[in-house]
């Protein structure tokens, strides 16, 4: 489970405040909404690397409000990779664990074997995106295999990959989202994509404008841009 | 007007080209020679460089040392009185520098209560070779601190963010990701302060005129016996100046891409 109870931080000059909703365990939400409305933030607070100023986050019945960010048990993937380009891409993927297996089957599943011996500087967008995929993939694994909770946290992770590509990597993350039992929260632009989540989150300017199932958005919204954001009107 | 204005800025930059690489030509092509072979010959000489070597290392690992932790506040870190904390660190580069060596001279003297305290302790600073790294590191950490917040600055904090979702506690963070990514420009900022260190003259002077680092000796043959005097040591001191020069050029030729 994700829940953010009235939750508030400051980001330079810009601020998230009262964000309040609750991802229930094994389901899978998206976030929605314009481009500087506060998306990534969100995110960097459930996964600690900013904390919160003012409410609570809670993952798994755990109150983890002021803890780091390694213990929370979280797999981020930021849009761009943050891939550590010292690094190799095997040691990338293998950064959180020593498990040859681990590590390999992930590769296998993304499709990424191709890519061991290219520099980190020359991979493309979407190569990025899967590396820093199955290296989040990877971490959230190996929390599972320890015994304990781990949350997916996605942003815009299939948005720089062909559609071909990005149809597989969708389906194969749905796969082990439904497998490993994850709790899986995913900013995204993609409007069908976003229409077949569990629970959807509308931020506008670093507030929730409206949370739920997104057909009960759709019926009744609370913004003209619900359906905008959910079905790709205008 | 265009083609005028281009020959006026190319002599513009020419006058200063060689308004700094004539002084230094001139001397090393003159007495470089002569001040290699002094090496062999010249005791004072080779003490007052190997002196020069010494304090400037010293003082460019203590400031490496304390600098580095300031450097990774600054460039990461919010907090009230960071704005001041940046200014008092620059304060030692607008100091003239004899009167950086009078501040020192004021808070380590036989006569001040630190210094008295440290003579007790059995550390003289006046006079000594530490008196020597406590007025290079005065006057060159301030140019490690600024170089190394601008380095720790370009590796993207989301790198960083990254490592700690992935299960890297602050210290394996820093460790893994933001000290391989920095390493280049921390290290040519220890080259920088290096330089520095070994040029100075105005705080030593003042602070530990003995034992004799370079310049101190190039200034007091110099004032001495003249200009022919000097000149060996002087030549043998901007030698010594070069090997941190090419260090840097080296080390910014060949960066890794941060993104």
């Amino acid at each position: 489970m994700i829940a953010l109870n009235n939750v508030g931080v400051r980001a330079g000059a810009f601020t998230l405040a009262n964000i309040t909703f609750t991802i229930p365990s094994g389901a899978f939400g998206v976030v929605v909404g314009a481009a500087g409305s506060g998306k990534t933030t969100m995110l960097e607070v459930i996964a600690g690397v900013r904390t919160a100023t003012i409410g609570t986050v809670v993952l798994h019945q755990h109150t983890v409000t002021q803890w780091p960010p390694e213990k929370r048990g979280v797999g981020l993937v930021y849009q761009r990779g943050a891939l550590f380009p010292h690094r190799t891409v095997r040691d990338n993927i293998s950064w959180s664990t020593k498990s040859e297996s681990l590590h390999s089957s992930m590769v296998e599943r993304l499709g990424i074997g191709a890519l061991f011996g290219t520099p980190i500087a020359a991979l493309s967008g979407g190569e990025r995106q899967l590396v820093a995929l199955a290296r989040a993939l990877v971490r959230v694994r190996s929390c599972l295999d320890r015994g304990e909770p781990a949350v997916l946290l996605l942003d815009e992770p299939f948005s720089a990959l062909d559609p071909r590509r990005k149809l597989a990597t969708r389906d194969t993350v749905r796969e082990l989202h439904r497998d490993w039992k994850l709790t899986t929260l995913m900013v995204t632009h993609d409007s069908a994509e976003a229409r077949r989540a569990d629970i959807a989150v509308l931020l506008d300017a670093g507030r929730v404008v409206q949370s739920g199932p997104p057909l009960e958005m759709l019926q009744a919204p609370a913004r003209d841009d619900v359906a905008y954001f959910l079905n790709g009107e205008g | 007007m265009q083609p005028l204005s281009g020959i006026l800025a190319a002599v513009a930059a020419s006058c200063l080209l060689l308004l700094l690489a004539l002084p230094v030509g001139a001397l090393i092509g003159g007495s470089g020679a002569r001040g290699l072979s002094l090496l062999v010959t010249d005791h004072e000489l080779r003490s007052a460089l190997l002196l020069t070597i010494g304090t400037a290392t010293s003082a460019t690992f203590l400031a490496a040392v304390g600098g580095t932790p300031l450097a990774w506040l600054l460039a990461r870190k919010s907090f009230r009185g960071r704005a001041l904390l940046a200014a008092l660190l620059d304060l030692p580069l607008v100091l003239p520098h004899p009167v950086a060596g009078i501040a020192l001279l004021l808070v380590f003297g036989r006569n001040s209560a630190v210094g008295q305290v440290l003579l007790q302790m059995g550390l003289r600073i006046v006079g000594s070779p530490l008196g020597i790294v406590c007025a290079m590191l005065f006057v060159s950490a301030p140019l490690f601190v600024s170089a190394a917040r601008e380095s720790i600055s370009q590796v993207p904090v989301r790198l960083e963010y990254a490592a700690r979702t992935l299960g890297d506690s602050p210290w394996q963070t820093w460790w893994r990701v933001t000290l391989p990514l920095s390493a280049r420009g921390l290290l040519a900022a220890g080259v920088i302060t290096w330089a520095r260190a070994v040029s100075e003259f105005g705080a030593i002077v003042v602070l530990a005129y003995n034992p004799k680092v370079a310049s101190v000796l190039s200034y007091e043959r110099f004032t001495s016996y003249g200009l022919p005097e000097a000149l060996p040591v002087a030549a043998a001191l901007a030698l010594l100046s070069l090997v941190p020069l090419i260090a840097l050029r080296a080390l910014r030729s060949h960066n890794t891409p941060l993104t």
